[in-house]
């Protein structure tokens, strides 16, 4: 940034901004209007502060969305976006353009979740762990069991396994299994090429299946060639 | 993608796994809607003041508080739904602005002694544009009555008799026709002066004008001719601005102040419109924005003061939930608990109920 933000109060020295007619987008990476987000990020990059509450605005539930996925719990969830944002902020000078805005964004999320996956203590996660295997022991033979309390449990307990995977596996499998990032997408986030995306995520899904069939949630799969 | 990746690619699909994706499908949809439900506070504000922490010089403390001074950044969503609320409320607003001016125009007419406007007659004679213009459309036709005796100048009437020719007239309420109304003087004397109606005129008089259409706003001709040619002419009392124009102004001039950084006259012009808008809905946004200034001034007690009286107003609003969290949240001891498991009893699907469960040391 060439100049401190402060002076750009002055209205005199700022053009009117254009405002975004868009949409706030659940899937942003889809649907951005390019030209209307490139302003704003050129806008962004001079100190503009409006410029970034507008793409703070426009990119803020899909940030959020991404973040939860990539934490799996909600209660950080919070703080992981506000950090993703004002990392987003104080880095923009950095952004070159190379890949779109929300996936350059995105891709800072996965970063900070990452550093939040590691900081958290290994006791903690074997909690976690001993608490889904005790949940299945009670909600899997249950058959009435409320679906929303179901499908609650199951996140659990798939979170709780998630954390006993590489980071790198992991990641692959949370973008692209669970939030479902088209695999060009997912992949650029993490920097890698699709290939290896698919690589990672048929790894991890293989070992996260063998964990819940241990633990009863799913049937093994028949052997090949069986019929 | 590089040869290695081509290789490593092979074999990766292991095969269709309806269960497990059917598992990961379920969970997807439950995290979506966790997400849905969040009910996330945005703070741009808490962003920029980390963007300070991590990069002093990039991010002075001057954009942090001309950030922190600025309206808050919403959703897109919840900006629509505020400028649509917005609309209905202004919108209800004027009804019941109408409605009120109507009642109390046809008591202080009723009190005088003049019918309601509720003619035929009339209601043919009057644009038929709302009851506020049938109110005032009673008052010009009063007045044009009074009008069309006043000027019968050079007509030998008593002198004692004009007075109470122009009160009767006043209030004559027989709405049979503006063009063919005729005033009319009891030849009693009595205390008040009484309405005939539909008698004949004692004295022929000039021909009232037909009314124009009665005009939006209180009819100038109504209030600024004189009942004699000889007489000042009153001053011309400017338009009151209706309800909803009070509001709408209130409302602009509270978010600009709040855009010029002037958070003290926001508040103060946000009080004023909650007075004035009661429980509406426009009301209730308002102490939404009174919330967010009291937060960033770091006021907490005005922010449970203000949540308090909010509840009073709106116990089932659309913030009733928050406040009532922040309260419980803001309590200690046993009083807290008891606060948690009140909310729980009257708001089970709230927002906060996972936090009161842990706080009742149950599990969410």
């Amino acid at each position: 940034m060439d100049r401190p933000l402060a002076s750009l109060t002055d209205p005199s020295e700022v053009t009117p901004l254009p405002r975004v007619n868009t949409e706030p987008r659940v899937q942003p990476l889809r649907r951005a209007p390019a030209t209307d987000v490139d302003l704003l990020v050129e806008a962004a990059r001079t100190g503009r502060t409006d410029a970034w509450a507008q793409l703070y605005q426009l990119y803020f539930e899909s940030v959020f969305r991404h973040v939860r996925y990539l934490a799996g719990e909600q209660a950080a969830v919070e703080d992981l976006v506000q950090e993703t944002f004002a990392r987003a902020l104080v880095s923009l000078r950095d952004f070159d353009n190379r890949s779109a805005f929300s996936t350059w964004l995105h891709g800072i999320a996965v970063n900070v979740v990452r550093n939040h996956w590691r900081s958290q203590s290994s006791t903690a996660l074997a909690h976690d762990r001993l608490r889904a295997m005790n949940t299945v022991r009670e909600a899997a033979p249950s058959a009435d069991v409320d679906r929303n309390h179901l499908a609650r449990e199951r996140a659990r307990v798939v979170y709780a396994l998630l954390a006993e995977l590489p980071e790198h596996l992991r990641e692959a499998f949370v973008l692209r299994d669970l939030e479902g990032l088209p695999p060009a997408e997912a992949a650029a986030q993490l920097g890698i090429s699709p290939g290896n995306l698919a690589v990672r995520a048929t790894r991890a899904r293989q070992r996260l299946r063998g964990e819940l069939e241990k633990l009863g949630w799913l049937a093994p799969l028949p052997e090949e060639g069986a019929s | 993608m590089s040869v290695h990746d081509s290789e490593l690619e092979q074999g990766v699909d292991a095969g269709p796994d309806p269960e497990l994706a059917d598992l990961l499908t379920d969970i997807g949809g439950w995290i979506d809607r966790d997400v849905t439900d969040a009910n996330v506070p945005w703070d741009f504000a808490a962003v920029v003041r980390r963007a300070h922490t991590l990069d002093p010089e990039q991010f002075p403390a001057s954009v942090v508080q001309e950030v922190e001074t600025a309206e808050p950044v919403v959703s897109l969503a919840q900006q629509r739904r505020a400028r649509r609320a917005t609309r209905d409320d202004l919108a209800f607003a004027a009804i019941v602005a109408d409605v009120r001016a109507d009642a109390e125009l046809d008591t202080a007419l009723r009190a005088n002694g003049v019918a309601s406007p509720a003619s035929p007659a009339v209601a043919v004679a009057r644009p038929a544009s709302g009851l506020r213009r049938l109110a005032w459309g009673a008052l010009a036709l009063a007045a044009a009555v009074v009008l069309g005796v006043g000027v019968i100048e050079g007509v030998q009437f008593v002198q004692a008799q004009r007075a109470a020719q122009a009160d009767a007239a006043m209030h004559q309420g027989d709405r049979n026709g503006a063009s063919t109304e005729r005033a009319v003087v009891d030849d009693t004397p009595a205390p008040q002066p009484r309405v005939r109606a539909a008698a004949p005129i004692e004295r022929a008089a000039p021909e009232p004008e037909v009314l124009p259409p009665a005009p939006l706003d209180p009819p100038a001709a109504a209030t600024a001719k004189p009942r004699r040619a000889s007489k000042p002419a009153a001053v011309v009392a400017p338009p009151e601005p209706s309800l909803s124009e009070r509001l709408a102004a209130l409302d602009e001039a509270a978010h600009a102040a709040w855009k010029a950084g002037d958070l003290a006259a926001a508040e103060a012009k946000f009080e004023a419109l909650i007075d004035l808008a009661g429980t509406s809905r426009l009301a209730d946004l308002a102490y939404g924005d009174l919330f967010t200034l009291a937060r960033r001034r770091g006021d907490s007690d005005r922010e449970a003061a203000l949540w308090r009286a909010y509840l009073e107003r709106f116990a089932h609003g659309r913030f009733a939930d928050d406040a009532r969290a922040g309260l419980c949240r803001r309590a200690s001891g046993e009083a807290q608990r008891s606060c948690w498991r009140e909310y729980l009893e009257d708001m089970p699907q709230g927002s906060y109920r996972d936090r009161a469960l842990r706080e009742l040391g149950e599990s969410p």
